[in-house]
Parts: C-alpha cells; sequence; structure tokens
C-alpha cells in the first residue's frame, strides 16, 4: 500500500512539473501584452520601460527558470493587469467554479443512479431504451448550445430564471441544468451498460436461483458491482468537469475560474493563465489520486497487483 | 459488497450536501435588477465588455475602466452627447498664441465624496504622479505635458512641449484624485474602492461580476438618474443580447447580428448613436504593388461600401468618406464615401501590370463587428476586379502589436476610435512619417503641424480636411464604414448614448 501510494505521489509532482512547463510554453507563444495596456500614444520609451518592470525582455529560458525557482516556492508571479497575486486571483473564483461542478456532478450521478435503479428493477425495457435514448441525445447537444436553448425559453421566452450571473439561489437553476444533464446521460450509460454485463453473471443467476427479489438483486447484488467501473470515470470526469464549466461561465456569465482563464488569454495575462491551468490540474490530479486510493479499497485485486 | 455501496453512495450524499451548504454560505452579487416601472425605478443595471483590472485612474486606460470612471471622478472637461467639449471640473479655459500654456480655472463648488473641495493641488497631483510613474497607463494620455504647476487654488498652469490645439479634449480622459486620500491608502487599496466627486460613489465591487455604484446626492452638476447604478461584465455578445431581453440588464452593447432580434423583443428596443470609430483597409505601402496610388484606388473601388453597411452590418454602419468619424472633431462633410465602380477598378488593376500575384489581407479575428465576414467580402470584391487575395486572421493581441510595429505583408483592416473625439491622435498615427503606419508624405507631415499649432478652430478643421482629401486623393487609406454604437436597452428607460461609447446615468 505504501508503495503503491507512493508511486502515485511521484507521478502527480512528475504531472505538476509537466503542466507548469505546458503552460508557460503555452502562454507566451503568442503576443506581447505591453501594447495591449498602453494607451494608444504611449511612446515606445514607455513601452521599453513597461517591459522592463514585467521582466518581459529577459531572455526566454531565464524567464522559464525563474517561473520554475518561483513556482517551486509556490509563487506563481502577480497578475500583469491587476498587479496582485496571480495563484490568489485564480483561488478567489475557485468556489464559485466547484460550486457549478460538484452540485452538477452530485445530482447527475444521484439522478443516473436512481433512473438506472428503476429501470432495472420494473424491468420496463420501453422505458430503459426511452432512457437511453433521451441519454444519447442529450449527450450529442454540446453545453454552449444546450445553455442557450435553456436561457432563450426560461429567461427571455418565459422570464421564470435569470440569464446570467450569479444573483440568487435561481442563478444556479440553468447552468446546473446543463451540466447536470449531461452527467445524467453520461451516468446512465455507463452503468446501464455495465449491469447488461453482469446480467447473465454467475452470481446474478445465484441470487436468483436463491430466491431473492428483483429488486433486491439489482440493489443489493448488481449495482455495486456495477459502480465499480464507474468510480474510475467519475474521477476523470470531475476534473474534466472542471475544466468544462469554462464554457458553461461564458455562457451565464458565471464569475468562476473559467472565466478568468479565458480573460487572461485575451489580455496575455500570463500569470493568471499560468496559475488556472496549474490549480486545474492540481486538482484533476488530486481527484484521480483519491480515485486510485479509493479503488483500492473497494476492490482488493487492485491492492494485490 | 453492499455495505461498500451504500457507503459510497453516502459519501457522494454528504459531499452534495457539503457543496450546497458551501455555496449557501457565499453571499451574493448584485441582487438583480429591479422590473419595478420607470417613475419608480431605482436601480439600472448596465453591462461593460470588460472588467476593470484596478479602479485607480493611473494604472487602467482601457475603455470598460473610463467608463467606470467617467461615472465616478470628473475630469477638467467632459464630452457631451453631441460630441462637443463641455466644462467639468473647469468651467473656463485659455491657452495663449503659441498653444503651449493652457490655464484651466476650476470650480470652487466641487466636492469629493468624504467632503473634501476638490483643488488645484488635486489636479496637478493626479497629473504628476502619472508622468512620474514609468508603470503608469495614464501617463501615456501626458506625453505632450511639459510640467503644470497650481497658481492658486482654482487655477492649473499646463506647459507643454510643443503646440497642441486639442489639449482641451484630451484632458477629458484624466480623472482628478483627492490626493489627501490617495496618498493615505495607496495606489492598490484606491484600486479596490476609489474616492472620486463625480456623479456616482463606488459601494463594492464584486470580482469576476460587477460594480455597484450610488448615487452621490452633492454632485455639483447634472445629478444621477438613479439610486442605485450596477455595472455588469459580459464579454459575451450573445450573452448581453439574451441578457436584455430577459431583464436581467438594462443597457448592453449589441454585436450587428443582435440587432434584428432585440428590435422584434417586447421587453427591449434598439437604441443607437453615431460613433467615433471608423473601420479602414490600411495598405503597407512599400509592398509590391500597393506602392502604386492607381493600385491602391482600385482596391478602394472594388468595394461595396453600401452593402457592407446594410447587409452585413445590419445597417449599424454607413459608409466612410474618411478616417474620422462625423462625431470628431475636424470631420469634413463635403467629402463622398467612395462609390463602388468595377469597371474602373478593373482598369486601374491592369494598366498597373498587375501579374496576379497573390496578396495578403491581415485582420484581427476578435473584436470588430462581423470582422470574419467583412474580411472574406473584401476578399470577394477584390477577387471580381481581378486582385487575388489570402486571407490572414491574426489573434488580436499578434494584430495589435503588427499594427504598432508596422509589419503587415500587403492590405490589412483594422479600425480607429479616438476617445478624446479629435482628428489629431488617429491622424498623428496613421499619416504622419514615421509613425505607425506606411505613409511618408511631406504635404501631409507640414498640415499635421500647423493643424496642432492652429489655434484658430475653423482654420484647423480646414488643415485637418485638407489632409482627409489627401488622404482620399492618393488612397494612402481605403475608409470603409463609420460605426455606430448600437445597444439593447430596456422599453422607456431614461438613457441617452454618447458618442464615445460610454455609458453614463446622469
Amino acid at each position: 500500500m505504501v508503495r503503491f501510494i507512493g508511486s502515485r505521489l511521484l507521478r502527480t509532482v512528475i504531472t505538476i512539473f509537466a503542466v507548469l512547463t505546458f503552460a508557460f510554453i503555452l502562454a507566451r507563444l503568442t503576443g506581447d501584452p505591453v501594447r495591449l495596456m498602453l494607451p494608444d500614444q504611449a511612446t515606445d520609451d514607455q513601452v521599453q520601460a513597461m517591459r522592463h518592470t514585467l521582466g518581459l525582455d529577459r531572455p526566454i529560458v531565464v524567464q522559464y527558470l525563474l517561473f520554475l525557482a518561483d513556482a517551486a516556492r509556490g509563487d506563481l508571479g502577480d497578475s500583469i493587469r491587476q498587479g496582485q497575486s496571480a495563484f490568489g486571483l485564480v483561488l478567489e473564483r475557485l468556489p464559485n467554479t466547484l460550486e457549478l461542478a460538484v452540485t452538477s456532478f452530485v445530482l447527475g450521478f444521484v439522478i443516473a443512479v436512481a433512473l438506472t435503479i428503476i429501470a432495472e428493477t420494473t424491468g420496463n425495457r420501453r422505458l430503459r431504451s426511452a432512457m437511453l435514448w433521451l441519454a444519447t441525445i442529450r449527450q450529442a447537444i454540446p453545453p454552449y448550445l444546450f445553455g442557450i436553448l435553456l436561457v432563450l425559453v426560461f429567461s427571455v421566452s418565459l422570464g421564470l430564471l435569470p440569464a446570467i450571473g450569479r444573483t440568487s439561489y435561481a442563478s444556479f437553476v440553468l447552468p446546473v441544468a446543463t451540466m447536470a444533464t449531461f452527467e445524467i446521460a453520461l451516468y446512465l450509460r455507463l452503468l446501464m451498460s455495465s449491469f447488461d454485463e453482469s446480467r447473465s453473471l454467475d452470481y446474478v443467476r445465484t441470487a436468483r436461483a436463491k430466491g431473492a427479489s428483483r429488486a433486491r438483486i439489482v440493489v443489493r447484488h448488481m449495482l455495486p458491482n456495477a459502480l465499480l467501473p464507474v468510480i474510475t470515470i467519475a474521477g476523470i470526469n470531475l476534473g474534466v468537469l472542471m475544466g468544462g464549466t469554462v464554457v458553461l461561465e461564458m455562457v451565464f456569465n458565471w464569475p468562476g475560474l473559467g472565466r478568468l482563464i479565458v480573460q487572461g488569454v485575451t489580455d496575455r495575462d500570463y500569470p493568471i493563465v499560468q496559475a488556472g491551468v496549474v490549480l486545474i490540474a492540481l486538482l484533476f490530479v488530486v481527484v484521480n489520486l483519491v480515485v486510485d486510493l479509493l479503488y483500492a479499497v473497494l476492490d482488493p485485486r487492485v491492492r494485490l497487483s | 459488497m453492499a455495505p461498500i455501496a451504500r457507503r459510497l453512495l453516502a459519501a457522494v450524499a454528504i459531499t452534495g450536501t457539503a457543496a450546497l451548504v458551501l455555496s449557501g454560505c457565499a453571499d451574493f452579487s448584485s441582487g438583480g435588477s429591479s422590473t419595478s416601472t420607470d417613475s419608480a425605478r431605482t436601480t439600472v443595471t448596465a453591462a461593460l465588455v470588460g472588467e476593470p483590472s484596478t479602479l485607480d485612474p493611473v494604472f487602467d486606460t482601457n475603455l470598460p475602466t473610463l467608463n467606470v470612471f467617467q461615472n465616478v471622478f470628473d475630469q477638467l472637461t467632459t464630452i457631451d452627447a453631441d460630441g462637443a467639449v463641455q466644462p467639468g471640473l473647469a468651467t473656463k479655459w485659455t491657452h495663449d498664441e503659441a498653444l503651449t500654456t493652457w490655464t484651466f480655472t476650476l470650480r470652487s463648488d466641487a466636492k469629493f465624496s468624504d467632503d473634501s473641495p476638490v483643488t488645484a493641488d488635486d489636479v496637478v497631483y493626479t497629473y504628476e504622479t502619472a508622468m512620474k510613474n514609468p508603470e503608469s497607463n495614464l501617463g501615456g494620455y501626458m506625453t505632450a505635458i511639459k510640467s503644470l504647476e497650481a497658481t492658486d487654488d482654482t487655477t492649473v498652469v499646463f506647459h507643454l512641449k510643443a503646440a497642441y490645439a486639442p489639449f482641451d479634449r484630451q484632458v477629458t480622459l484624466v480623472s482628478i484624485l483627492p490626493k489627501a486620500i490617495y496618498e493615505a491608502e495607496g495606489a492598490k487599496a484606491f484600486g479596490q474602492k476609489p474616492v472620486g466627486s463625480g456623479p456616482y460613489e463606488v459601494v463594492k465591487w464584486t470580482h469576476g461580476d460587477s460594480i455597484t455604484l450610488k448615487r452621490n446626492p452633492d454632485y455639483w452638476g447634472d445629478k444621477g438618474k438613479y439610486e442605485n447604478v450596477v455595472l455588469q461584465f459580459v464579454p459575451d455578445e450573445t450573452t448581453r443580447a439574451n441578457s436584455v431581453q430577459s431583464g436581467d440588464i438594462d443597457v448592453a452593447l449589441l454585436g450587428p447580428a443582435s440587432v434584428s432580434t432585440i428590435s422584434s423583443s417586447d421587453a427591449a428596443e434598439v437604441v443607437d448613436t453615431k460613433s467615433n470609430r471608423v473601420i479602414y483597409t490600411g495598405f503597407n505601402a512599400k509592398a509590391e504593388w500597393l506602392d502604386d496610388p492607381d493600385f491602391r484606388k482600385a482596391v478602394s473601388l472594388a468595394i461595396d461600401r453600401k452593402a457592407i453597411s446594410e447587409n452585413l452590418m445590419s445597417g449599424t454602419t454607413e459608409p466612410a468618406s474618411q478616417l474620422i468619424a462625423s462625431v470628431t472633431q475636424g470631420y469634413d462633410a463635403s467629402i463622398e464615401p467612395t462609390e463602388q465602380d468595377v469597371t474602373e477598378a478593373k482598369r486601374l488593376v491592369a494598366a498597373s501590370g498587375y501579374d496576379g500575384s497573390t496578396i495578403t489581407l491581415s485582420y484581427p479575428t476578435t473584436t470588430l463587428p462581423q470582422i470574419q465576414q467583412l474580411a472574406q467580402s473584401v476578399q470577394q470584391y477584390l477577387e471580381k476586379v481581378g486582385i487575388a487575395v489570402k486571407l490572414d486572421g491574426q489573434e488580436f493581441s499578434a494584430f495589435s502589436a503588427n499594427w504598432f510595429a508596422a509589419k503587415f505583408a500587403g492590405l490589412y483592416l483594422y479600425a480607429f476610435a479616438p476617445s478624446a473625439l479629435d482628428a489629431d491622435l488617429p491622424l498623428e498615427m496613421l499619416l504622419k512619417t514615421g509613425g505607425q503606419g506606411y505613409v511618408s508624405d511631406p504635404q501631409i507631415d507640414a498640415l499635421l503641424s500647423d493643424e496642432l499649432a492652429e489655434s484658430d478652430e475653423t482654420a484647423r478643421d480646414k488643415d485637418i480636411a485638407d489632409i482627409s482629401k489627401i488622404v482620399a486623393a492618393k488612397t494612402y487609406y481605403a475608409p470603409l464604414v463609420a460605426d455606430t454604437y448600437t445597444y439593447g436597452v430596456t422599453k422607456g428607460l431614461d438613457w441617452t448614448p454618447r458618442p464615445n461609447g460610454m455609458i453614463l446615468f446622469n
């Protein structure tokens, strides 16, 4: 177990180093922020002075080494536009993104499990295939489009819910609905195919032969096994969700991490982009580490190998 | 197995509850706009297209930020809804014959929102702070100033490095700081919750979301029309249009694509005003073929400006005749926009000996309305007269850097919108020898220095008009369309747009 955790931690460190390097290169590939910051009349001397204070006049290798040295000390630099700690600014927005991602994830997961149990226990084939069709259709619509459709119906036409911002609990409804329906579709399809695989397995036949009720077989015997592969996907997906809310945050003007990063890209605010990418990568890595460990706890075969 | 499943579901449920509790703890901003009738309306919500980096006027000069400053601070002079200069903190101003010494007389009844009076010292402090700090963006507006001094409590004298005729317009961009408060708090703290002497005060800045203002009841001039103003940051154009229709926002800048939706909406209407922005085609006049004035003329003649304005821009622009818009000082109404003339364009192309080699058309992929479609239209118009064009869309910051460094391969599309609504800045930048453009014309250079030193407005306007006529004759640029600022506005809202794109509520 110690070796298992140790190797996962080492992998985490390497991943973060790679992400830092990637974030650095990506952010510097295009554009110089200085001209965007200064008024049109600014003289060349003013431009040079600004480049110097930002350290942009140094060789790229020196910039990279300084960046790594600072990052190792937990300092990802100050935002070029706002002059405050980039990591601080990014952290300030994190809760707003987490609340969308986690709420959508939990709602999606729970509803998908509930729907699967209903479909399996009733054994209604039509209900089952209707659910699968709806799930496929929902997965086929991109979140951006689905979000705008919801806004057009519920905000613009019906005037029931706010179209943008994060001003009240009502503001959560549309973005969460956009994301959660996608999550429901994802897990519903995964769980159902998982169930398909286990239906003819020995332990299910044994349980049936024993005379266990259908509901009991589904909930107590089949569900735990069906959930195992889903956990891995869920771990990866929770990380994807963190990045995936970027689109939602643009559509619903949600003051989250994703919109901050997009703005950072537009403004050539390297430190914000770097800090944002590193934070999302960290979360992704941590969630996956937790999932790996959880898996080891739940499935003895992983522990042994 | 079964207990594990139960534990797992329990864990998910607990995480979920925790998330909901966490979000429950968070406080909400702005509180949403009220949908009360206009007479009882106390709160109005407007969309800004970007978020300020700081509310310290010394360090941010982007348009959305200037928009906040125009509501919260006073400037020496202001620009009215027709584009004319009006008194601000200064009640009157004079200059010497050489246009290098400018004297501004301040009003005595202006107060910062902490009740301290606005004095000449505050004005001098503001300018000097920005001029002394090489990191100050605002300092970029002050390159013409040599020094300034307060001769008494209400008089400020500026000494300029050279004659600068539009100086009374240039000062509209500089918001006056309260010296005592700024020094006591420091730039960082001041930038989060600034204190000004304008018609509104900053109540709260919720990062990533909005800035909330409240009316300054003691304002010396036209008081705020609404008790509360919420300026919400909404960068996405479609989102802005949707939120005007849903009533979440009362005033939002629109793009051509959203105009027809808003005009057929029950909740909102379209309000527009002529803008200071002109979209033009530029030439690298040193590149092969484009160094020939007749070839450039052919490019200009090939383009149908009316069709672009009416169809592509949904009527939100009109054909442009010169590099400055009609609201800008120096505009000459007698110059006509170039009409499309395919036959003449073809003749000029043939006469130039053009061999069919491909000419690059560069453009920024964002920040201009319908820019991708506009670039494609220009490409098609030019191909109709036999000019082969390759499109080169560049990411905005890269494009902007190329523009400053004059590094375009051939043709380019861009726009100029001088915030001070004066012709000098765009013409200096685009036309002066050694400027960022590709033009080197001694006649224009002479007119530019004349114009800056001309104290008589009519004579100065004539100099500028002469420049515009040379530009048209030699086709140094092909001005395409003059833009409007088009807004979606809640029906019945009492609000007037401004030609410099500022959203003001007093």
